[in-house]
C-alpha cells in the first residue's frame, strides 16, 4: 500500500472559481493509498511547496499527486520538491485540473466531478509508479558546424571563444557562403567582403576551429552529447599540405569556360580553381566533371606547372568519423529558380537576371570588375527594372515573404545610381518591408535621394522585343498600367532552403516545415533549438533572414552549444522505452517506426532445454530514445514498455476512472 | 467617404457573389498583377483590381456602374497569373450576368445590344446567322451601315451565307431559351 | 481514329476555309470525322457573357447529340465552351440538374472534348504526319498565334503551356517553315468585340500584327476562327491606323499542312482569306524550288 499525499491548487481563481477545491480534497482523502489531502491557493509558490515538504515528512509520504495546472507548466517544479522531500521525482504526478478542467468548463458541479476523477486517476497511477533515475550520458566536448556561411562562421568563432573545439564543415571549396559574393550590404553599404574576410581569416587561424572545406556530411549516428558523424572529404586532387596558393595552376588551366557557381553563372572559372580571390583556404580544387584530364586523359597542365608538386590525380574521396557533442546546422539558402516561370519566358531572356547575379556584377572583384552590364551585349543599361516578390507571396510558388528582398532591391537601386549616374531604376513592389534598424531610413534614401522610382503593383509579364525587355506592370495607386522598355530586369526571387536540405534533415533526424526550412523547436521562444537534442540551427536554413539576424542566431546557437557542453554529463529524462527481450520476436516494426533511430537490431542468446539459442531482438538505445511512445504503441507483441508511462501505470489510471463509473452504476 | 459600421453595404449582392466563388473576396491582396496584364484595362473605367477593391469595400452598385466587365474579353489572363488564385474572370462574369439581368449598361450600350442581337439570332436559327446578326445589331444600335463595306467582299468569297443554314435542332434550342426565360433557375430572369 | 466533328457556326460561314482544310488534313491523316446531328451554337461570345444557363445548356445539347465517345472542335471558342460545360456539369450537380431540365433529357457525361490542334499534334504519330508531307513550306517565316481560349484556363482547356505553348510551332517546323520566336503567342485579340467595340479589336489585334511584322513574319498561323477574323478582316484598317506598311495574312494551320500534303490552294480555301495570300504562296513555291535546286553542280 502506497502512502500518497494529494495537494490541490486553487491557482488563485483560475481553478477555484470553477472547481470546488474543498469538495475535491474531501473526496481525495477517501481514495485508496491516500493518507493526506489538502488544498492551497498557489501550490507552486514557496509557501505552497513548503506545505508539500512538511506533509511529506509528517505523513511519511512515498508518492505525491499535485492537482493543478498542466505538467508543461510546473512538472519540473514539483519534481524538484519531491526530490527535496526525499521522494523519487517519478513518484510525483500532476493531475491537470486547470487547462483540461476549470478553463474549459463552466458548470461548477460538472467541473468539480471531473477534477475528482482526475485526482482519483492520478492517485491510482502514482501507486504504480516506479522510482526512476535520470540517464547520465557522457559529453564529447567538441562541436560540429555544418555550413561555412556567415551564420556558421559566427557560430564557430563563438564556440571556439568558449574554449570548445569546433569543426567547421563547408561543401564548397571555400567558407564565406552567399555573403562572400555580395557587393555592398544594407543599410550601411559596407563592402561585404571587407567585413566578412576578417571573420573568415579568424576562423582559419583559430587553434580551436578545424576547417573542413569541400566536405559533406555522409552519415550521422548517436544522440545529444555523443554524435558520431561520418564526413566525406571530397577528393580535391590537390594536396593542400604542399600547395601554397600561388595560382600558377589556374592561370595555366586551358579550360576556363566553366560557369562559376560562385558567380551564379555570370562569370566563368577554370577546372582547377579557387571560387573567388579571397577564398579561405586559398588553395584550389579540381572540378572532376569538367577537367580535361579526367574526361580525356590529356592535359595535366596544372601538374606540369606546379612548382610544389601538389597536384595529385590519384586522390579519392576519404571518409572520416568524428565524435561531437553538439551540431549546429547553418546551411543557408538558395534562390528559387526563375527559369520555371512562364511570365519571364522560362529564363530565355538573357537580360533578365536574379538579385544575386546583379550582386556579382556590381562586385568590384567580380566577373565584370564591378561594371553593371547587359548580359546580351555587354553594354551599360540605362533603364533597369527591379521586380519584387518573384515567386514569393505567391500561392503558385512560395506563399511566404522572403524578407530580405525589399531591402536589397532598394540597395540595388542605390548601387545602380552610384555606378551609372544617368541610369534610372524602376521598382515594382506590393509592400515595402523595412523593419530592421535603419532600414526605413535606407529605403527613404533610395526614393528621395537616389532617384529610385517605386511603382506599387506587380509585374504581369516580361518579354523581349526590339532589343529591349518590355515589362508590363501596374501602378495600383494611380490605377494605371505601366510599361517599361528596360535594358535590364532584375528579379528578386524567393529565398528557399539550400539544395540538399531535405536529405541532411533526414540524416540528422530533424524535421523540415512545409517549405523545406528546418523546424525550430518553438517559433517564438526557441528559434535556434530543434526538437532533437543537441542539434541547433542558425541562419537562413531556418527561415529567410538578413545578415544581422544570421549573426545573432550564430551566436545564440553557439551559446546553446557551450551551455550543453559545459556539463560533464548530460542527464536525460529516464522516461524511455524498454524492450522485453524474452518476448521480442525481432519483427523490427519498432526500428522502422522510430523517428530517432533508437531501437537497434540486436540479438540475445538464451538456453532452451539445455540448448543455446540465439534470437534477433530489438534493443532501445537509451541515449537516443526521446520517449515519444511510438514503438510502445506499434509493437504487435506488446513487448515494449515505457518508463514513467508503463502499462501498469496507464491501466491503473484508466482503472481509477472505470472503478468510479462502475460504482456509480451499481449504486443507482 | 466610406463610413464603416461593422456590416457591409449591399451585403446581399456580395454574399451571393461570394457563394459562387471558391474563396472570399478578401483573398485578393490588391497586388495589381491582373490589371497589369489585362489587355482591356486601357479602356476600363476601373481596372480589374480596383473593381475587386470596390466589392471588398461592399460598394456593389458602384462596381456595377463601371464599364469594366462589359469590355472584359474573358481572356482569363488575370486568373491564370493571379498569385492568390482569385477568380477574377468569374467575378467579372458574375457582375456582367447581374448587369444584364438588371439592364445596367454602364455606358457600353453597343456591347449589350450586340449580345442581345447575337442571342436572338441563335434562338431563332439555332446557329449564328451573320447577316441576321449584323442587321439586328445595326438596327438596335442605331449604326445602320456599320461594316456594310465589308459585306460584298465576304459574300463573294462565300464567307457570309445570305440565308441561314439548316441543320440545327431548332426545337431543342428554343426549348433551352424558353426554359431560361420562364423557369428563372439560378436567379436568371 | 474516329471523332464526332463539331465545326461550330463560323466554320460554315466566315471560317469556311478552316472547315475545308481541316477535313482535308484529317482525311489524309486517317482521322474519321462524323458530323454531329442537329448541333447548335456552342454559346461562345454572348451566351456565356450574359446568360449562364443558356451558356451551359447549348453546348450540353451538342455534346449529348454526339454519336462518338470523343468530340473534336476546330474552333478554339467552341472547344473552350464545350470543355467548360463538361467540367462544370460533372462537378456541379445542381447546375447539371437544371441543364437537364432545360434540355429535356439527361446530359451525356464521359464524352472527351478535344481541339483539332491537340489531336493532330499529340494523337497522330509524328512519322505518320511526315510520311504524308509531299512538299514543305519552303522555309517561309511564320509566327504561331494561339490566343486565349486554347491556352487558358489550365484545368479546363490548356493542353500546352499557358505562357509559352509550342504545339503549333512544332507542327509548322515539321512542315518545313521557319518558325520565328515572338512575344504575342497568347495575348488576346479582342475576340467578340469585332462588331460592338471595334476600337478594342483595333487596339488588341493591332499589337499582335505589329509584333508579327516586327518579327519579320510572312504569315500568322492560327487555330481559332475568331482570332483569324480579327487578324484578317480588320488588318488593312488596323495597319493603316498604326501607320505600318506591309501585310501578314492570317492562315489556319490546317491550310499550311494541307499545302504540304499536296492539296491545292483552291481546295484549301486560300482565296477566301481577305488579305491577299498570293505573295505567301509565291514565297512557299520559291522556297521549295530553292531547296530542290542545289542538287545540281
Amino acid at each position: 500500500m502506497a502512502r500518497v499525499g494529494v495537494f490541490i491548487c486553487w491557482c488563485g481563481a483560475n481553478i477555484a472559481s470553477t472547481v470546488d477545491t474543498e469538495k475535491v480534497t474531501e473526496a481525495a482523502a477517501k481514495f485508496p493509498h491516500v493518507v493526506y489531502a489538502t488544498n492551497y491557493k498557489y501550490m507552486c509558490s514557496d509557501p505552497g511547496q513548503k506545505i508539500i515538504l512538511d506533509a511529506a515528512r509528517e505523513h511519511k509520504l512515498d508518492g505525491i499527486v499535485v492537482a493543478a495546472c498542466s505538467p508543461r507548466m510546473h512538472e519540473p517544479t514539483f519534481r524538484a520538491v519531491a526530490a527535496e522531500a526525499g521522494i523519487n521525482p517519478y513518484r510525483m504526478q500532476m493531475a491537470n485540473i486547470r487547462e483540461q478542467c476549470s478553463w474549459v468548463h463552466a458548470d461548477v458541479d460538472e467541473a468539480t466531478a471531473k477534477a475528482v476523477d482526475a485526482v482519483r486517476m492520478m492517485v491510482a497511477r502514482v501507486a504504480q509508479s516506479v522510482a526512476l533515475e535520470p540517464i547520465k550520458v557522457p559529453v564529447t566536448k567538441r562541436a560540429l558546424v555544418i555550413g561555412g556561411g556567415i551564420a556558421g562562421i559566427q557560430a564557430a568563432l563563438d564556440v571556439a571563444d568558449g574554449g570548445v573545439e569546433t569543426i567547421l564543415l563547408e561543401r564548397t571549396p571555400s567558407i564565406g557562403g552567399k555573403m562572400a559574393g555580395l557587393d555592398e550590404t544594407f543599410p550601411t553599404l559596407d563592402c561585404s567582403q571587407c567585413i566578412l574576410t576578417p571573420k573568415m581569416v579568424d576562423a582559419a587561424r583559430s587553434e580551436l576551429i578545424k576547417l573542413y572545406t569541400y566536405c559533406e556530411v555522409e552519415k550521422v549516428d548517436g544522440a545529444v552529447g555523443n554524435f558520431k558523424v561520418t564526413i566525406r572529404k571530397k577528393a580535391k586532387y590537390v594536396n593542400h599540405e604542399l600547395c601554397n596558393g600561388c595560382g600558377d595552376c589556374w592561370l595555366k588551366c586551358p579550360y576556363k569556360k566553366i560557369p562559376s557557381e560562385f558567380d551564379f553563372g555570370v562569370g566563368n572559372r577554370s577546372a582547377i580553381y579557387v571560387p573567388f580571390p579571397q577564398a579561405v583556404p586559398n588553395k584550389p580544387v579540381i572540378d572532376r566533371e569538367n577537367c580535361v584530364f579526367f574526361k580525356t586523359g590529356k592535359c595535366r597542365a596544372c601538374e606540369k606547372f606546379c612548382l610544389r608538386g601538389a597536384i595529385d590525380f590519384e586522390q579519392e574521396d576519404e571518409f572520416e568519423e568524428v565524435e561531437v557533442g553538439a551540431i549546429i546546422v547553418a546551411t543557408g539558402y538558395d534562390l528559387l529558380d526563375h527559369t520555371q516561370m512562364g511570365e519571364f519566358r522560362y529564363g530565355a531572356i538573357p537580360d533578365v537576371i536574379t538579385g544575386l547575379q546583379f550582386e556579382r556584377m556590381s562586385s568590384a572583384s567580380g566577373p565584370t570588375e564591378g561594371k553593371i552590364v547587359r548580359p546580351s551585349n555587354g553594354e551599360e543599361p540605362k533603364v533597369v527594372v527591379f521586380v519584387h516578390c518573384v515567386g514569393s507571396r505567391d500561392e503558385n510558388y512560395k506563399e511566404y515573404c522572403s524578407k530580405i528582398c525589399c531591402m536589397y532591391n532598394a540597395k540595388h537601386a542605390i548601387i545602380l545610381k552610384h555606378r551609372i549616374h544617368d541610369a534610372q531604376a524602376y521598382l515594382f513592389y506590393i509592400d515595402v518591408r523595412a523593419g530592421g534598424k535603419g532600414y526605413e531610413e535606407f529605403w527613404k534614401r533610395a526614393c528621395v535621394e537616389e532617384g529610385a522610382e517605386y511603382l506599387r503593383g506587380r509585374v504581369s509579364r516580361v518579354y523581349d522585343e526590339g532589343g529591349k525587355v518590355i515589362v508590363e506592370g501596374q501602378d495600383t495607386l494611380s490605377g494605371e498600367q505601366v510599361e517599361v522598355a528596360a535594358d535590364l530586369v532584375v528579379l528578386a526571387t524567393a529565398v528557399v532552403p539550400a539544395k540538399g536540405a531535405e536529405e541532411l534533415a533526414r540524416a540528422l533526424g530533424i524535421s523540415t516545415d512545409k517549405d523545406g526550412f528546418f523546424n525550430e523547436a518553438h517559433p517564438k521562444l526557441r528559434p535556434v533549438d530543434t526538437a532533437t537534442g543537441g542539434i541547433f540551427l542558425a541562419g537562413c536554413c531556418q527561415a529567410p533572414k538578413d545578415i544581422p539576424e544570421s549573426v545573432a542566431q550564430g551566436s545564440a546557437a553557439a551559446a546553446k552549444v557551450l551551455g550543453l557542453l559545459s556539463k560533464e554529463v548530460i542527464t536525460r529524462d529516464p522516461t524511455v522505452a524498454v524492450v522485453d527481450p524474452l518476448i521480442c520476436t525481432g519483427c523490427w516494426n519498432c526500428v522502422n517506426v522510430c523517428p530517432f533511430g533508437a531501437p537497434e537490431k540486436s540479438e540475445i542468446t538464451i538456453t532452451i532445454d539445455g540448448k543455446k539459442v540465439t534470437r534477433p531482438v530489438s534493443e532501445i538505445n537509451e541515449a537516443k530514445c526521446e520517449g515519444c511512445g511510438l514503438c510502445v504503441a506499434t509493437c504487435p507483441g506488446n513487448c515494449i514498455d515505457q518508463h514513467g508511462f508503463s502499462d501498469d501505470q496507464v491501466y491503473a489510471e484508466i482503472g481509477g476512472y472505470l472503478d468510479r463509473v462502475r460504482a456509480a452504476k451499481n449504486s443507482g | 467617404m466610406i463610413r464603416l459600421t461593422g456590416t457591409r453595404e449591399s451585403s446581399v449582392d456580395i454574399t451571393r457573389m461570394e457563394a459562387h466563388l471558391g474563396h472570399p473576396l478578401s483573398q485578393c491582396y490588391q497586388c495589381g498583377k491582373c490589371s497589369a496584364g489585362c489587355p482591356a484595362a486601357y479602356t476600363m473605367d476601373e481596372p480589374p483590381n480596383r473593381v475587386i477593391r470596390l466589392l471588398q469595400l461592399g460598394l456593389y452598385d458602384r462596381a456595377l456602374a463601371q464599364n469594366s466587365y462589359w469590355v472584359c474579353s474573358s481572356c482569363e489572363t488575370c486568373t491564370a497569373r493571379c498569385p492568390r488564385n482569385v477568380e477574377i474572370k468569374e467575378i467579372m462574369e458574375l457582375l456582367r450576368h447581374d448587369a444584364f439581368r438588371r439592364g445596367v449598361t454602364s455606358g457600353e450600350r453597343a456591347v449589350v445590344v450586340f449580345h442581345k442581337a447575337f442571342l436572338k439570332t441563335v434562338e431563332w436559327f439555332g446557329r449564328l446567322y451573320e447577316p441576321g446578326l449584323i442587321m439586328l445589331n445595326n438596327l438596335l444600335s442605331g449604326h445602320f451601315f456599320k461594316d456594310f463595306a465589308a459585306a460584298p467582299g465576304m459574300v463573294f468569297k462565300g464567307k457570309i451565307k445570305l440565308f441561314p443554314g439548316r441543320g440545327a435542332d431548332n426545337a431543342a434550342v428554343r426549348r433551352i431559351f424558353k426554359y431560361s426565360r420562364e423557369e428563372a433557375p439560378r436567379g436568371e430572369v | 481514329m474516329k471523332f464526332s466533328y463539331y465545326p461550330g457556326c463560323t466554320l460554315h460561314s466566315t471560317a469556311v476555309e478552316y472547315d475545308l482544310s481541316a477535313r482535308a488534313v484529317c482525311k489524309t491523316l486517317g482521322i474519321e470525322l462524323v458530323d454531329i446531328p442537329g448541333w447548335a451554337c456552342c454559346g461562345a461570345t454572348s451566351a456565356h457573357s450574359v446568360k449562364e444557363l443558356v451558356a451551359y445548356a447549348l453546348p450540353a445539347h451538342t455534346i449529348t447529340s454526339a454519336t462518338e465517345d470523343a468530340v473534336v472542335a476546330p474552333c478554339a471558342a467552341c472547344y473552350n465552351r464545350l470543355r467548360y460545360t463538361d467540367v462544370n456539369l460533372r462537378e456541379d450537380a445542381h447546375l447539371r440538374a437544371e441543364v437537364e431540365e432545360a434540355l429535356g433529357r439527361p446530359y451525356r457525361a464521359g464524352v472527351a472534348v478535344r481541339h483539332l490542334l491537340d489531336i493532330i499534334a499529340n494523337d497522330v504519330p509524328q512519322e505518320d504526319i511526315k510520311a504524308n508531307l509531299a512538299g514543305t513550306l519552303g522555309g517561309v517565316k511564320v509566327v504561331c498565334y494561339y490566343g486565349c481560349l486554347l491556352t487558358r484556363p489550365k484545368d479546363v482547356a490548356a493542353f500546352d503551356d499557358m505562357e509559352e505553348p509550342r504545339t503549333m510551332d512544332r507542327l509548322m517546323e515539321l512542315c518545313g517553315a521557319e518558325v520565328l520566336d515572338w512575344p504575342r503567342r497568347v495575348v488576346c485579340c479582342g475576340a467578340a468585340f469585332s462588331l460592338s467595340r471595334t476600337d478594342v479589336v483595333y487596339h488588341m489585334t493591332g499589337k499582335i500584327l505589329a509584333s508579327a511584322l516586327k518579327a519579320g513574319a510572312d504569315a500568322v498561323v492560327v487555330a481559332c476562327p475568331m482570332c483569324q477574323s480579327n487578324l484578317d478582316l480588320r488588318q488593312p484598317a488596323i495597319l493603316k491606323k498604326l501607320g505600318l506598311e506591309g501585310r501578314v495574312p492570317a492562315v489556319y494551320f490546317t491550310q499550311l499542312m494541307g499545302l504540304c500534303m499536296g492539296y491545292s490552294v483552291g481546295e484549301l480555301g486560300f482565296g477566301k482569306i481577305m488579305v491577299d495570300t498570293s505573295p505567301l504562296i509565291k514565297k512557299i513555291t520559291a522556297g521549295r524550288a530553292q531547296a530542290a535546286a542545289p542538287a545540281e553542280g
